[in-house]
């Protein structure tokens, strides 16, 4: 199975208010980030003989690294790991951060894949997201990628916001899909713990959805999507055609080798994972960044493999699974009550289990054996 | 110590009276206990006791005081325990005693609980002295607790001691009123030993402490006693007296208030009101006053993971050595498992053994819904007695069923009469007297059926008087009931550990409580969940918790899969605190919050 490679880019201009991630909005480190994801590409690099053909920059807030900061990591790249002639490279830019020269070169320096935080083509919306960027602006930043020559374009999208309903959201989502992006990720707003979005909800500032409305609006963007043209591939992605899924996320769900430098980024190689220091200031000065890691029992890995998979179009091929972790009965119950279905071999989730896969998860992952 | 300088004495009072401040204060005025030993409470040793600010076992301190005149009296001061639910084992320690302190509240005046204590006072012929407390505070009315001590308690207002247990004030003056007022105990040394058994508690090394007031002869260490209640014998291997702890004398005699260890290996072969004497030249009667332990109150403990079950049997086994009044026997059940039906003395003792089990042993249980004994008088005239609602009998066969009362007497200020009254008759009850203690108090006496009572009866009565209702009650005889079984259905399944027998016109509101309370804790399934309340085949309530619409979470990359793995390990370990009815989980709280349902919801 080939690799793939994170880098996390912490920084931010500012932390938005529905954000849980580890950000620093302290740009002072720039330099001395860069500096040690390539020290700590050379620390790990050899661990990792598999051919890498992905690498994904994501944040936090990659566009605000200049672009020959993101050249100086993808040489590094080149140089320490074996990479595949067909590498897709995706780096995450928020709209107004790049400008076209920008976005050339960073088009020249092998990056093939953007992806935009539109978030939402509406100025409300953005308001209450607290993000610093106008529709207008996000528009101007996608026709402008495209310009570049950008031939894979995502956007990111939240919906569910209180106090907006569904034909809102259809409008918001029609705009968006009026640029013609190759990708779309659309995320039902989490509020997270921590957040200062979450504070505001407990405090009663704005009530928010409904569990039923959720539901709706889950099924309803999977509809609106598929009627568009794109193909939901995962709970929250959707492609204009297979090879526009993105090939990085992929290795996540399918538990391929991965290498992720940064702060708080997490590796996973043959049944290990390990994480690195999440404060910018502890990674930078780390001689080894590693904070944690855990190795998996086979029982922990296949339960990955349950809960990842059912999150996925792909599902879960049944016979490859040992006995026990999935009992029959019970599985036999979602077929029958419209939840799941036999695709080739495979039992995957319907639009109506997608929506509750976490309580499934839980369910099957409940007859698991340790 | 001669005769003549002992005083037996108890305190009695109505809860939060202040009566461990007090005893706290003699102990520490009269040095029984080094300084740097204080601490709150001193006599109540469990820790549920010094949380909850309740005693729930005897205690006994010798407490050594110089008299004004000179003298240095020996003062025993046997604690008693301050709730209804023991009203017993008071009587039994009150028995052990020549006299009594009566403390009021300076600020409350007198409550049910000190009418209900001074009366079994009275029955025992004791001496008593009221001691006015907290008369340091503002809202005290000394005045007015001295004319209720004359007009409520018919006591002479002029012993009255006032003192501050809080800041000490007064309390020499009590200590000079026990020695001039509370006569010694009589000379009966010649006789065959008689004691009395007030308390017995166990101790991990040696076995039963035996807690005793010897009224006649004496008893040393290697004479074999014999217990009048069990008729067995043992070897006396030591006797003493308590000061802080206990402190071995060759000889207890005729007077003296101690402890006896005599190998005995439980509490329930030294019941409390037992009398001891020795088996060589035994005395021919027992002193008056002995009885059983009797539950009054039954509910069902199952551990909430069967793995459990084993070391719930030990945590019983271990209670009861230390507490005779606890009863169980094996019982299993279709929705819970192995468990046992248990009894108890009331409400709070209930909640002590639950408490005590989870705590102590560390078992996480499910208690079902308290229930009392029931009389089923059958067609065929056969009578049987049911304490758990699944042997109730198929109504067809059932004559008629009598159920246990109470007769409460409640003090309360006049201004609320209106919700005590309307909250009495809520729960059925019948007025018997209502009488104005003085122009602003009123005294009610309800009978209740005791059923009613074992649901939040208290908590409601001191909410709608906001705390300044107090409450004391007593058993009374059985009386007819119209009695119906309730049944509650989860996903169309019987929970029988949920089953609970109700008066018919309640049924309907104790069901749809129950169901909303289920509603509450029962979390979303990927189903449609429905909850019904039934008697027979007929459903009276309804509730259904509608099926999960979606839970997903919307990110799922790299940092995010261990977190969610831990979570889904964390929520199959989370299962083993659920118990599965067909389908669908319901959690222990779910069992829990059918106890807690107040009736106004």
């Amino acid at each position: 199975m080939n690799a793939g490679l994170y880098v996390h880019v912490p920084f931010c201009r500012h932390r938005c208010h529905f954000c849980a991630f580890m950000i620093t909005t302290h740009r002072d480190f720039l330099a001395d980030w860069e500096r040690a994801v390539i020290a700590e590409l050379l620390l790990r690099g050899s661990a990792f003989p598999e051919t890498f053909d992905t690498i994904y920059f994501g944040g936090g807030t990659p566009s605000l690294a200049p672009p020959d900061s993101i050249g100086r990591i993808i040489d590094a790249a080149r140089k320490h790991l074996t990479v595949s002639p067909d590498i897709e490279i995706t780096l995450e830019a928020n709209p107004g951060d790049l400008t076209a020269r920008d976005l050339g070169e960073l088009h020249e320096l092998g990056v093939n894949r953007l992806s935009l935080g539109l978030q939402s083509t509406n100025d409300d919306d953005l308001s209450f997201l607290t993000r610093h960027h106008s529709a207008k602006e996000g528009r101007d930043a996608f026709l402008a990628a495209r310009a570049a020559g950008f031939a894979n374009i995502t956007i990111d999208l939240i919906y569910g916001l209180p106090h907006r309903n569904r034909e809102e959201w259809r409008d918001r989502l029609g705009a968006a899909l009026e640029l013609e992006p190759d990708h779309v990720s659309a995320y039902q707003l989490t509020y997270e713990p921590g957040t200062p979005m979450r504070r505001f909800r407990d405090k009663g500032d704005f009530t928010s959805l409904t569990i039923e409305e959720e539901g709706e609006r889950f099924a309803l963007t999977r509809r609106w999507l598929a009627e568009a043209g794109y193909a939901p591939y995962e709970i929250s992605n959707f492609a204009l055609e297979p090879r526009f899924e993105s090939r990085h996320n992929w290795k996540y769900w399918e538990g391929a080798p991965y290498l992720g430098l940064g702060p708080a980024a997490h590796s996973f190689r043959d049944g290990r994972r390990w994480w690195n220091h999440g404060a910018v200031r502890n990674y930078v000065r780390a001689v080894d960044p590693k904070k944690g890691e855990e190795s998996l029992t086979e029982a922990q890995i296949r339960l990955e493999m349950m809960f990842l998979g059912l999150r996925t179009v792909r599902g879960i091929r049944i016979e490859n699974l040992p006995e026990g972790l999935l009992d029959r009965p019970r599985t036999q119950s979602y077929l029958d009550q419209g939840l799941a279905e036999m695709v080739e071999g495979r039992f995957r989730l319907t639009s109506r289990g997608l929506a509750v896969a976490d309580g499934i998860a839980a369910d099957l992952g409940g007859a698991t054996t340790p | 110590m001669r005769r003549d300088r002992i005083r037996n004495f108890s305190i009695i009072a109505h809860i939060d009276h202040g009566k461990s401040t007090l005893a706290d204060r003699m102990i520490e005025i009269t040095g029984a206990v080094p300084d740097r030993s204080l601490k709150d409470q001193l006599l109540d040793t469990m820790d549920i006791e010094r949380e909850r600010g309740i005693t729930i076992k005897s205690n006994a301190i010798a407490l050594d005081y110089e008299a004004e005149d000179g003298e240095t009296y020996c003062l025993n001061l046997i604690d008693t325990p301050g709730h209804v639910d023991f009203t017993y084992e008071v009587s039994r320690a009150l028995a052990a005693c020549e006299g009594v302190l009566l403390l009021i509240d300076a600020t409350q005046g007198v409550q049910a609980q000190t009418v209900s204590n001074l009366y079994l006072a009275l029955e025992q012929e004791l001496t008593v002295i009221p001691v006015i407390n907290k008369i340091d505070l503002p809202a005290a009315d000394v005045d007015r607790v001295h004319d209720q001590i004359e007009s409520e308690l018919g006591l002479d207002p002029f012993d009255a001691v006032e003192c501050s247990a809080k800041t000490g004030q007064g309390v020499e003056a009590i200590l000079e009123a026990i020695v001039a007022l509370i006569p010694p105990p009589a000379d009966k040394v010649d006789l065959p030993l008689r004691a009395l058994i007030f308390d017995s508690q166990y101790d991990e090394y040696r076995g039963v402490v035996i807690h005793c007031r010897v009224f006649e002869g004496e008893v040393n260490k290697g004479d074999m006693i014999k217990l009048f209640g069990t008729d067995r014998e043992y070897r006396v291997e030591e006797t003493g007296i308590f000061r802080i702890s206990r402190i071995a004398r060759k000889t207890l005699s005729a007077g003296e208030v101690g402890y006896v260890i005599a190998g005995i290996k439980t509490v329930g072969n030294a019941r409390v009101g037992d009398t001891m004497t020795l088996a060589e030249n035994p005395a021919t009667e027992p002193l008056a006053g002995y009885r059983d332990a009797q539950s009054v109150v039954f509910s069902s403990i199952y551990p909430v993971d069967a793995v459990d079950y084993e070391d719930l049997t030990l945590g019983l086994e271990k209670l009861k050595l230390n507490d005779a009044s606890l009863l169980y026997e094996k019982e299993s059940s279709a929705s819970l498992g192995f468990g046992f039906r248990c009894g108890f003395l009331g409400l709070l003792h209930l909640e002590v053994v639950q408490e005590r089990v989870e705590r102590e042993y560390g078992i996480s249980i499910i208690t079902t819904a308290p229930t009392v004994r029931y009389r089923i008088t059958h067609r065929t005239g056969a009578v049987v007695e049911i304490k758990n609602p699944l042997d109730y009998p198929d109504p067809s066969v059932i004559d008629f069923t009598e159920e246990p009362y109470i007769r409460a007497d409640i003090i309360l200020p006049e201004r609320y009469l209106g919700p005590v009254i309307a909250l009495c008759i809520q729960n059925r009850g019948m007025n018997q007297k209502m009488h104005y203690m003085d122009p602003r108090n009123v005294e009610l006496r309800y009978d209740l059926p005791l059923a009613e009572i074992l649901y939040e009866f208290y908590d409601r009565l001191k909410s709608v008087s906001q705390g300044y209702a107090s409450f004391a009650y007593e058993p009374l005889e059985y009386q007819k009931a119209d009695l119906v079984k309730v049944d509650i259905l989860v996903n169309k399944e019987r929970v029988d550990a949920l089953s609970f027998l109700s008066h018919r016109d309640r049924a309907v509101a104790r069901g749809r409580l129950i169901c909303a309370q289920l509603k509450k804790t029962i979390h979303r399934h990927l189903f449609k969940v429905p909850i019904q309340a039934a008697i027979g085949g007929n459903v009276i309530a309804r509730e259904t918790i509608s099926a999960m619409r979606k839970d997903v979470t919307a990110k799922c990359y790299g940092g995010d899969i261990s977190r969610k793995r831990k979570l889904l390990e964390k929520q199959k370990k989370g299962k083993k605190r659920m118990k599965m009815v067909g389908s669908v989980e319901i959690p222990q709280e779910a069992f829990l919050s059918v106890l807690k349902t107040s009736k106004e919801d």
